[in-house]
């Protein structure tokens, strides 16, 4: 037979999961905090939902990193080959911009990460 | 049933021992150390599931000085092994080289022969010609003179030219400058599993410069990998990878530059001296990442009608190409393997072995 105890149970994990739904819940896979690397460490940690610029001062100079609408891009670095740039908005968890020679990383974190690295 | 659990009393225990288990399995998530090392000219990133933070950074410094070393010893633009040997083949002499050296030339003869010189590390030549060596420096303003790459094309540097006798190496034709690329770093990533599990650890993922390598799962799943578009933003794909396997991609977007409304890449087609033409690019899943890295440099080298033949002389099943009419080539087990993320859904026509 199920008793009241059952039921104060049920009830106690029914009300966790709803907590924990609103409180973690974030779109399949988005991110929400960007993470700026320089030459192997983290220097910045950013919330994704507020707008801003940031000049990154990496190896070589200057990273300027933009983040609008809860996405992340590399706006304009030195390197010769502008891959970071060429990497566009980076929104889910995951993904990153990376910059050499000014050894800057921009990477898109989140507590529910869609992918555990990415390809390319 | 036992009679005990018909009892309401020993069932609410019976729920709420089940309860505690299974918010225990949850508590007991198991550490995940992540590091990103600076090696290759590049980033390896690091991501170890049930490592401590201790172990973690033990592994990362025996890996950081294990991947220096591969990559002064096996990069032509460094003060090693590799430099000395193509020095020596240069000035036609015999040199003796390491086992290690001896592995890496003898599976790019290999390579070489399976892709019918498609994957040919023998033209470090052609690759200095063309100034696409490093990806610190200074992009290459306008191609080479024609008539310079016809005559690096005409020396046919080639892998079979080298004679490997014991330890000794030298090549018949003093043309050949030997440059592995990223087959370097994928048999980097190789020894770099071994020594994760000499360490004990089992559970990992390595990303050297966008090529994976996994062993093991991530806790109670596979490891989650994104294919990130070739063309445009975001991410084009999904995949699961089992343990011991690897993606590799390679493409005409890593490094570039644009003369007179055409773009010349990196990935040289060693027939014509000039950057390949087709494909945008080629993704390979395989166990061995060395096969990965020769099939999909190869593939895109071979193109879009041919690269069906380098995959299955390299023995791959699984491959994605993409054309540059942004149409997605698949092997029936890469099919399976992918879900495609990016909106609308790229076209995609099915190959049958």
């Amino acid at each position: 037979m199920i008793g009241r105890g059952d039921c104060v149970i049920v009830l106690c994990a029914l009300a966790l999961v709803a907590g924990l739904y609103l409180g973690l819940w974030t779109p399949a896979g988005h991110g929400t905090e960007v993470s700026i690397w320089v030459a192997g460490e983290e220097r910045h940690r950013l919330p994704l939902n507020e707008d801003r610029l940031l000049d990154v001062t990496g190896a070589i100079g200057i990273s300027t990193v933009e983040v609008r609408d809860g996405r992340v891009r590399v706006l304009k670095s030195p390197g010769p080959y502008q891959v970071c740039m060429r990497a566009g908005w980076l929104r889910d968890s995951g993904e990153s911009a990376v910059c050499l020679p000014n050894q800057v990383v921009v990477q898109v974190t989140g507590p529910n990460p869609r992918f555990d690295s990415i390809n390319f | 049933m036992p009679e005990a659990l018909r009892d309401s009393r020993s069932r609410r225990l019976w729920t709420a021992l089940l309860l505690a288990l299974l918010l225990g399995a949850c508590a007991r998530e198991q550490p995940v150390y992540q590091n990103r090392l600076l090696v290759f000219g590049s980033f390896v990133d690091l991501t170890l599931y049930g490592v401590t933070e201790a172990e973690g950074a033990q592994a990362s410094r025996l890996l950081l000085q294990q991947m220096s070393r591969q990559q002064r010893d096996w990069s032509p633009r460094e003060d090693g092994e590799l430099a000395r040997l193509n020095a020596a083949l240069a000035a036609g002499e015999t040199m003796e080289v390491s086992a290690e050296m001896l592995e890496l030339l003898s599976r790019g003869q290999r390579f070489f022969a399976a892709t019918d010189g498609l994957l040919n590390p023998a033209i470090g030549r052609l690759i200095d010609l063309w100034g696409f060596g490093r990806s610190d420096q200074e992009p290459p303003r306008r191609p080479p003179e024609p008539a310079a790459i016809r005559q690096v094309v005409e020396a046919a540097p080639r892998m079979t030219d080298l004679r490997l006798e014991g330890r000794s190496v030298r090549s018949v034709n003093p043309a050949v400058k030997l440059d592995f690329g990223a087959l370097a770093e994928a048999v980097a990533a190789e020894s770099a599993v071994a020594t994760l599990r000499s360490l004990g650890i089992e559970n990992a993922i390595i990303n050297m410069s966008g090529d994976i390598k996994v062993i093991g799962r991530r806790g109670d799943r596979n490891w989650r990998v994104g294919i990130r578009n070739p063309r445009g933003e975001g991410i084009l794909a999904a995949v699961e990878l089992a343990d011991g396997e690897s993606v590799f991609t390679s493409g005409d977007y890593e490094r570039f530059f644009e003369y007179e409304g055409r773009r010349y890449h990196h990935i040289l087609d060693p027939r014509t001296g000039y950057p390949s033409e087709g494909l945008v690019s080629v993704t390979v899943i395989h166990d061995d990442p060395a096969v990965a890295n020769a099939g999909t440099t190869a593939m895109l080298v071979a193109g879009p009608e041919r690269w069906p033949e380098t995959a299955r002389a390299l023995g791959i099943d699984q491959v994605m190409a993409i054309d540059r009419d942004g149409l997605v080539h698949l092997t029936p087990a890469m099919a399976r393997r992918l879900t495609f993320l990016a909106e609308p859904p790229p076209p995609t026509r099915i190959h049958t072995p």
